[in-house]
């Protein structure tokens, strides 16, 4: 395990408010009966048409460079939406090509997906994307190696810790920027009927207490002096009353001194 | 359509559009969820919980809106129109608007065109015989519309649906490549307060039969969302459900949020089909 002297800029503490762009390939690669769904894709449309543009604005206002976890497929049909985050200096990173769980794949499928999902990105940047989060669902060691294999120089698709970390591949290793689902805004808050997301359909969380949630859990990784992964989805943060939670959150991190926030990219040539 | 964070023009320089718009669902749903056990349509005590609609929560609905002089946009399956003649001539009576919500509330991604178009026609004659006008807005019962739907409600003359989630301001919808003249006013379900409370042991509801939702937090959520509509100047629709959002502790919560929202002077409080009229108008 790799052991981290110190935080960018010698800092105490690291945040990496990361988004997951998946738009309407979030239904589409979980349910693709959704194609046939307009009223289900639309929720994924919403993030594209609106989150996304209160997202950056936000980030705008803080200052904040983070890492956009984009599918392939999202990037070939709403090029204009990745201009946007790059005119803004944010870093591209891969997010599957179709959003599908990469544990329903055979190594080649992922293979594929991950080449296509990167040539997606790397045609609209014109640079080749270093970072890979698999899919909403499972995966495994191969999939890292894959990964690795790919040129990927990170991943951050796992839970094990609150520091980067080396997942060891036998021949080489994969560095892991780990993530953790109460920072996470899309449990909290995705609801459908039908196809039911949650499975179970459950409540909206109190927007309050999610607040103060982010806000507690960044005081704990300032104290225990950690890498603060959260994940922000632009269909469910951005909406008008919702994107104020994020504002609260940074606001909150804001204060506090001797903080690094940055992309995913910074935080591995950091770590290697 | 207009870009995030344009400033949106509204009547009488309003900075913010409400719709308060209630789904008058009664029994529908229940039934249609009770048809899957055997000996289901003879269920009476979840179909009761949706009969407490039409019946206590109506009334108090109407009380309301008419003590702070608002109008509401009421969508109602055609079953519950006819069920309900006296009820639905004084919901008209008092100036609200009634939308079209399918005759039995069915599910229009798993119907056919033809058979999507025999029940708009059947409940628009039921809403002819009844209120003596037909619904001009249509919401979409129980999840998704076909692909096929917003065609055909155009064409059959409808002005307005409330049925998706992709925007938080009216827009005209797109049919076959074309911006047409039918909008689209899409509500969401962080305001939807079924999602919120909604609640049955058997048959289960929601699926996953999670705990209900505190007054208190539901309040503070549909506020903060109230805010940011505001803060931003969109069209902020309120999708209720008489047999929910009238329960007694539950009416109080949206009279604050009445209030809440009527602090503001700035607010234009509007039906479904004003605001399609006024965005078809100018934009």
């Amino acid at each position: 395990m790799l052991e981290v002297k110190s935080w960018p800029r010698g800092a105490r503490c690291a945040v990496l408010p990361t988004v997951n762009l998946d738009a309407d390939q979030f239904w589409l690669g979980m349910f693709p009966d959704s194609i046939t769904r307009p009223k289900t894709l639309s929720m994924g449309e919403y993030g594209i048409q609106r989150g996304l543009d209160r997202l950056l604005r936000t980030f705008g206002e803080y200052g904040i460079k983070t890492t956009f976890f984009v599918p392939g497929l999202v990037a070939e049909r709403y090029p204009a939406a990745i201009e946007k985050i790059l005119v803004e200096g944010h870093e591209l990173a891969v997010h599957g090509h179709t959003h599908t769980s990469m544990h329903l794949l055979t190594p080649d499928q992922q293979m594929e997906e991950m080449v296509k999902a990167r040539e997606a990105l790397q045609k609209l940047s014109g640079r080749k994307p270093l970072g890979f989060r698999a899919p909403e669902g499972e995966l495994t060691l191969e999939t890292l190696r894959l990964a690795q294999q790919c040129g990927f120089t990170y991943s951050s698709s796992l839970y094990g810790d609150d520091r980067p970390y080396r997942v060891d591949l036998g021949a080489a290793s994969l560095l892991e920027i780990p993530m953790h689902w109460e920072l996470h805004d899309f449990p909290y808050f995705a609801f459908n009927y039908g196809p039911a997301f949650p499975i179970g359909q459950g409540r909206t969380a109190s927007y309050s207490q999610v607040t103060k949630t982010f806000q507690r859990e960044f005081d704990g990784y300032y104290q225990f002096g950690l890498a603060y992964v959260a994940q922000f989805t632009p269909q469910t943060i951005g909406s008008p009353g919702k994107i104020k939670i994020l504002e609260e959150v940074l606001e909150h991190i804001a204060k506090t001194e001797n903080v690094w926030i940055g992309t995913c990219e910074e935080l591995a040539a950091n770590s290697a | 359509m207009t870009e995030t964070f344009e400033k949106i023009q509204w009547p009488n320089q309003a900075r913010c559009a409400v719709m308060l718009s209630f789904d008058l669902d009664g029994d529908t749903i229940w039934a249609n969820g009770n048809r899957s056990y055997a000996g289901g349509e003879d269920f009476i005590r979840s179909t009761s919980i949706g009969d407490y609609g039409p019946k206590r929560s109506a009334p108090r609905i109407l009380e309301l809106l008419d003590r702070h002089r608002l109008k509401g946009t009421f969508f109602v399956p055609a079953k519950v129109v006819e069920e309900n003649p006296e009820l639905l001539q004084a919901i008209d009576r008092a100036g609200h608007e009634i939308g079209h919500h399918g005759y039995r509330h069915e599910r229009f991604v798993d119907l056919t065109r033809e058979e999507q178009k025999e029940i708009i026609l059947h409940s628009q004659d039921i809403f002819q015989r009844v209120i003596g006008k037909k619904a001009r807005g249509y919401r979409t019962p129980s999840g998704d519309w076909s692909r096929e739907t917003a065609g055909l409600l155009n064409e059959l003359g409808f002005s307005y649906s409330s049925s998706m989630r992709g925007d938080d301001r009216p827009y005209r919808t797109i049919i076959d490549g074309q911006i047409t003249d039918f909008i689209e006013i899409a509500p969401k379900w962080d305001l939807d307060d079924f999602v919120q409370f909604g609640y049955n042991i058997f048959p289960a509801e929601p699926a996953g039969q999670d705990r209900i939702s505190g007054i208190e937090h539901v309040y503070d959520n549909f506020r903060q969302e109230f805010d940011g509509y505001y803060r931003f100047g969109l069209c902020f629709v309120l999708l209720m459900h008489p047999q929910i959002i009238g329960k007694p502790g539950r009416i109080m919560m949206l009279e604050r949020l009445l209030q809440h929202m009527k602090s503001h002077e700035d607010i234009w409080f509007a039906t479904g089909e004003e605001i399609a009229a006024w965005w078809r108008t100018n934009h």
